[in-house]
């Protein structure tokens, strides 16, 4: 080892704290990007299984390849497997898809399941030309029923139309016959699951019944490529060989090869992004210990330069420096991240096992720590560059070290005179010292600007980080928390209300549901209102306080709210919970009032209120409130008022060209006339709403109530069951046989369950990102003082040496210590609000919510800026007292 | 044989108010394997005077050449190589490395060139330094008179042309400083090496050969005390 290699090392051993804290450093940030790099492949890695069970592990699909192609596929060289179905042909089964008329029979290779998935749900693989697997949806699409164990015997052959021969690729025509040559017996062995789209389209006119062991004409090729990579290409060069050729495309996206932009690039860059952030972090801290470290050695650095080390020899030992941090670190860091992210993955294991439909991952594949070399060697690569960049600014100032400064001692003479103002309060407190460490504090400015500014890092990381997470996690944070009900299901097309009913009582007795309701909503109707039925604060936003402004409407203003029809004991229960009365007879409605509202600021963007829309007590003082209703006229719709006139646009028929229409070509009404007046009864007001209510201006209705409005509307029914996917299954099932429409069925709690396991994944994610983050920034700040503190222990032990006692070292160690603190949090928290800013304006786009400071954020970290900094000082204070005064004086002569 | 030839050398410090004519047009040439010690009140300007013969610190104006070649000519590389190789620098703080130990200072100049430590020089230096069973020790492991024996044999391990001694025997007692001495003028001899010392002590300075007085940055004397 070279001179200076070996005086690296031993300087690294010297300082055993110093040391200690770079490579907890490094560890801390090798960890994370280990985290985020094994994070990303473990993911892709879950997706690619994900997909070659879905799907297969196979690169191409080339379909209708005769007996020579598959010859020619099988010898190429980059090809390494090649499986096959064999086509035998098409056979008429009497399926009641109109479209889907065919049993597609083909015949699969010995090893076809190792490229192409197929789930059998029950029974075995065919073993040879008397088998047959049939798929599923034979008989719940197209109602064919067949039992395990039951033999059939079809013709087989070609569909032809005109004089060309179709396949699973021609959607079925309506003219096409099917020629049938051969006629054949087969046994049922087994069922599987539909094929993916890419081997069945969904137009395909036959269901793919697979058998075993037939030789045939023409086959679908399934086969993988030497390398994957190369995929496209040879798809593009073979196009005239193999016209139908398919890629696969998801795995192949999986694998980064991609023609388009993908959905893995988004992932990369969230990656980046990350490690951005990380490295901004551990380059702070870092760079700080390399750059003590090269301060602290200012003086070795003047003496090897005056016995004539060149600047690149006094470079290389900081680079040196770098390596031997790296070589323990590094290694140490990527075993940190690793375990990290496998324990995340295993407690988080049944969070992610509920997400798998989310990324189109079958259940049975779980999330697991997937150990990337290129993922590990990234993370390394980027820690080991990180490193460097940290050290190379401390490098190039250990050059600059000028060799006279080192062996004249020159700094120690050349101190600037200062002139101190401490306030009496300050000079009481903290006495002589504290005017000591005032003078240092001004002197030294350099000195305490590394603690200054890793201060300042630290607090703007700490509150970011936690900003963005907290900004991440509402944002995911639809649900509130509570859950009222499991299931629903929406009669979007109500023309039947009987049937609705009948729907309503079959749905409600499915199984495991304990409760439920069924109930109309109406939309918002266009109404006007008299301004005294208006809330203040809806009219302050409104018209800027000051309603006279605005005399367009007179004094009428809209009012949209939805109208809820329900059933009338529910009714009646809700109004006796209240403490409303009700004459059932007359009932009126019973008002919950949370308006949602857009006004233009002053800068023109819309800002959302949320708000009481009507003035409650004018409202319940007459139990009334007077709407007034637009007339339709015959041939006009409504347009606005204006100028207390109300404009009607002539409706325009199929041609759109003649719009817009000018104001001439529009109908004016005076507005008293346009209007008509309607009382509603209004029999009270609740503060929360029913769980069946939206958040909206809602006005709730008995049943019986409800006439032709009602018939408008849409209905809702809403289950509470015990177990809701049981429920969801017989749900499906009682629609299917009553013939309804699906659509409407949905199951509340399996998204709710999502959802909170994707915000217990996120909120995982965020807290250990900012504890990380965190350890980081103490690291640093704890690094940086008490390295502040060691180096000066010739000071220090001057000041012991003229009797300064161990009180006097802590009064003057405290002063500094809050300057430091107060100064690192001043420009800190400042920074970090408007960081938070930046990643509120980011995150948040779009959405209007308020922008808050931090607060919390910010007293955590002003709590442990000033806990780490006494802590670093304490701590180092203590490891110098244990020093040989004459010693550490004496030593400093070298 | 001249080795060393010093034109017009002048040092300024600071600027306005502050300026300091450290060294004021200073010039004198000497020969190869002269004995020459400086002598002079505090602050007049001995130490810059030597810590521009040994190049750590350039002059605002003048030359220095050391065989012929103009030293300030070249860049600070070029400047550390020609230290390591040509010039041996004793500080009167010893200012050596803390955490190497006695043999790897001494033999740092050599082993930064990347040369190859020449043992039997060592061990005798070793000997003459009289540091024999201290080759493992750290500096402060030391008393200051071996530390500035160590500063010495580091000074001496690359053989050079010039010994620049500043002070050398600033800290030690009269013992002490004779045996220094005594070494420096060894080396003198038996390399034939140049060697320029900074003192204070009357004895030591009247064993040179010649004697150059600097007062507020200028010669004022310089006299030769035994024939060469
Ligand atoms: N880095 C510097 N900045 C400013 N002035 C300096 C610097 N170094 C030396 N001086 C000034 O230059 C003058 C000469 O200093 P120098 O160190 O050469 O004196 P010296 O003769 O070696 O004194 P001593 O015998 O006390 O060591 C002094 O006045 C000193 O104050
Ligand atoms: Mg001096």
């Amino acid at each position: 080892m070279s001179i200076l290699g070996k005086y690296t090392l031993r300087s690294l051993l010297k300082n055993k704290t110093r040391t200690f804290a770079t490579v907890l450093g490094i560890v801390l940030s090798v960890a994370m990007f280990t985290a985020v790099t094994e994070a990303i492949a473990s993911m892709r890695s879950y997706l690619i299984k994900g997909i070659e069970y879905e799907l297969g592990g196979f690169h191409a699909l080339s379909q209708g390849v005769d007996v020579e192609q598959l010859k020619s596929l099988e010898q190429r060289e980059n090809i390494t497997q090649v499986e096959t179905l064999g086509i035998v042909g098409y056979a008429d089964i009497g399926s009641q898809n109109a479209y889907k008329p065919y049993l597609y029979i083909t015949s699969m290779s010995p090893n076809l399941t190792s490229l192409v998935s197929v789930h059998l749900s029950s029974g075995r693989l065919p073993a040879n030309s008397g088998e047959i697997i049939l798929p599923l949806h034979l008989s719940s699409n197209g109602s064919v029923e067949y039992k395990l164990g039951d033999s059939f015997s079809v013709d087989i052959g070609r569909r032809v139309n005109g004089g060309d021969v179709l396949d699973q690729n021609d959607a079925y025509e309506t003219d096409e016959k099917l020629e049938t040559e051969i006629t054949k017996t087969y046994t049922v062995v087994g069922f599987y699951s539909r094929f993916d789209t890419m081997i069945e389209p969904y137009s395909a006119p036959g269901y793919t019944g697979i058998t075993a062991g037939e030789s045939t004409q023409t086959y679908d090729a399934f086969y993988k490529l030497k390398n994957a990579a190369d995929t496209y290409d040879f798809i593009n060069e073979n196009i005239s060989e193999y016209k139908n050729t398919k890629a696969n495309t998801e795995l192949l996206m999986l694998y980064g090869i991609s023609r388009h932009a993908t959905a893995m690039r988004v992932f990369f860059g969230m990656g980046a992004i990350l490690v951005a952030l990380i490295m901004f972090g551990s380059v702070a801290l870092i760079y700080n210990s390399f750059s003590i470290s090269v301060s602290e050695r200012t003086r070795q650095f003047g003496i090897l330069k005056s016995v004539g080390a060149t600047g690149k020899q006094l470079r290389r030992t900081v680079y040196y420096e770098a390596l031997y941090l790296c070589i323990v670190a590094v290694p140490l860091g990527i075993a940190a991240g690793c375990i990290g992210i496998w324990l995340t993955f295993y407690f988080l294991s049944g969070a992610f096992t509920s997400l798998g439909d989310i990324f189109g991952v079958g259940s049975g594949i779980t999330l697991s720590l997937a150990i990337s070399p290129a993922a590990l060697a990234i993370a390394a690569l980027i820690g080991v560059v990180t490193t460097f960049i940290s050290a190379f600014i401390p490098a190039v100032r250990a050059v600059r070290v000028p060799a006279l400064q080192a062996v004249t001692r020159a700094n120690d003479i050349s101190v600037k005179k200062v002139r101190i103002r401490m306030s009496p309060v300050i000079r009481r407190l903290f006495g002589f010292e504290g005017l000591v460490a005032a003078k240092n504090f001004k002197r030294n400015r350099r000195r305490y600007r590394a603690a200054t500014f890793s201060l300042f890092v630290s607090v703007v990381l700490f509150i970011s980080a936690s900003s963005f997470c907290k900004y991440l996690t509402d944002s995911a944070n639809t649900y509130d928390g509570t859950l009222d009900y499991d299931l629903s299901y929406i009669v979007y097309d109500d023309q039947n209300t009987q049937n609705t009913r009948a729907v309503y009582d079959a749905l409600s007795s499915a199984q495991s549901i304990t409760d439920s309701i069924l109930y109309t909503r109406c939309n918002g109707l266009n109404y006007f209102t008299e301004w005294k039925y208006v809330s203040d604060r809806a009219l302050s936003i409104l018209y800027n306080g000051n309603p006279q402004s605005a005399d367009d409407m007179g004094d009428l203003d809209r009012i949209t709210p939805a109208f809820y029809f329900i059933d009338d004991d529910l009714y009646k229960r809700l109004a006796e919970e209240n403490g409303i009365e009700i004459d059932i007879n007359d009932p009126g409605a019973i008002v919950y009032d949370n308006y949602t509202m857009y006004q233009p600021n002053d800068d023109g963007d819309l800002v959302m209120y949320k708000l009481e829309y009507l003035n409650k007590q004018q409202i319940m003082s007459t139990n009334t409130l007077s709407v007034y209703e637009m007339q339709q006229i015959d041939g006009h719709s409504f347009y606005t008022v204006k100028n207390g006139m109300a404009y009607y646009i002539p409706d325009v028929r199929g041609n759109n060209e003649q719009l817009p229409v000018t104001e001439d070509d529009m109908l004016k009404i005076d507005i008293h006339q346009a209007f008509e007046k309607t009382d509603l009864k209004i029999s009270g007001f609740l503060k929360e709403n029913p769980y069946y209510v939206f958040d909206e201006l809602a006005f709730i209705y008995p049943e019986s109530a409800g006439g032709e409005l009602m018939e408008s509307g849409v209905s809702y029914m809403l289950f509470l069951s015990d177990d809701h996917s049981k429920s969801y299954d017989s749900m499906t099932r009682i629609l299917d046989d009553m013939n309804a429409d699906k659509a409407g069925l949905y199951d509340y709690a399996a998204q709710y369950e999502r959802d909170r396991h994707l915000i217990t994944i996120i909120n995982v994610f965020a807290y250990g990102f900012i504890i990380l983050i965190s350890l980081i920034a103490m690291t640093n700040v704890f690094n940086t003082v008490s390295m502040n503190i060691f180096m000066r222990r010739r000071e220090l032990a001057m000041f012991k040496s003229v009797g300064m006692t161990k009180k006097g070292f802590y009064k003057m160690m405290n002063y500094e210590c809050i300057i430091c603190g107060i100064r690192g949090l001043a420009i800190g928290i400042p920074a970090a609000v408007a960081v938070t800013f930046l990643i509120y304006g980011v995150i948040t786009n779009g959405y209007i919510t308020e922008f808050y400071i931090p607060w919390y954020s910010i007293a955590i970290s002003v709590f442990s800026v000033f806990a780490v900094v006494f802590g670093a000082m304490i701590y180092s204070m203590s490891r110098l007292r244990r020093e040989n005064t004459m010693d550490v004086l004496r030593n400093e002569n070298n | 044989m001249e080795i060393l030839r010093i034109e017009n050398l002048t040092k300024i410090y600071g600027s306005g108010d502050n300026e300091v004519r450290a060294l004021d047009g200073v010039s004198f040439s000497v020969d190869k394997g002269e004995f020459i010690s400086i002598i002079g009140p505090s602050g007049s300007g001995k130490s810059t005077l030597l810590h521009m013969i040994g190049g750590v610190d350039r002059p605002t104006s003048g030359k220095i050449y050391m065989d012929g070649q103009d030293i300030y000519a070249q860049n600070e590389d070029q400047l550390a190589i020609f230290r390591r190789r040509h010039v041996g620098l004793i500080y009167q703080f010893y200012n050596l490395i803390p955490i190497l130990n006695v043999v790897e200072n001494m033999c740092l100049p050599v082993l930064l060139d990347g040369r190859h430590v020449n043992n039997d020089y060592l061990n005798d230096l070793l000997d003459t330094l009289n540091l024999r069973g201290r080759e493992k020790h750290l500096p402060n492991q030391l008393s200051g008179g071996q530390q500035q024996r160590v500063s010495i044999g580091r000074a001496l391990m690359n053989t050079p042309a010039v010994v620049l001694a500043d002070e050398p025997t600033g800290n030690l007692d009269s013992k002490n400083s004779q045996e220094i001495v005594e070494l420096l003028k060894l080396s003198n001899k038996k390399y034939n090496q140049t060697l320029v010392v900074i003192t204070h002590d009357e004895n030591i300075a009247l064993q040179a050969d010649r004697v150059i007085s600097i007062e507020d940055g200028k010669i004022t004397r310089d006299s030769r005390i035994r024939g060469y």
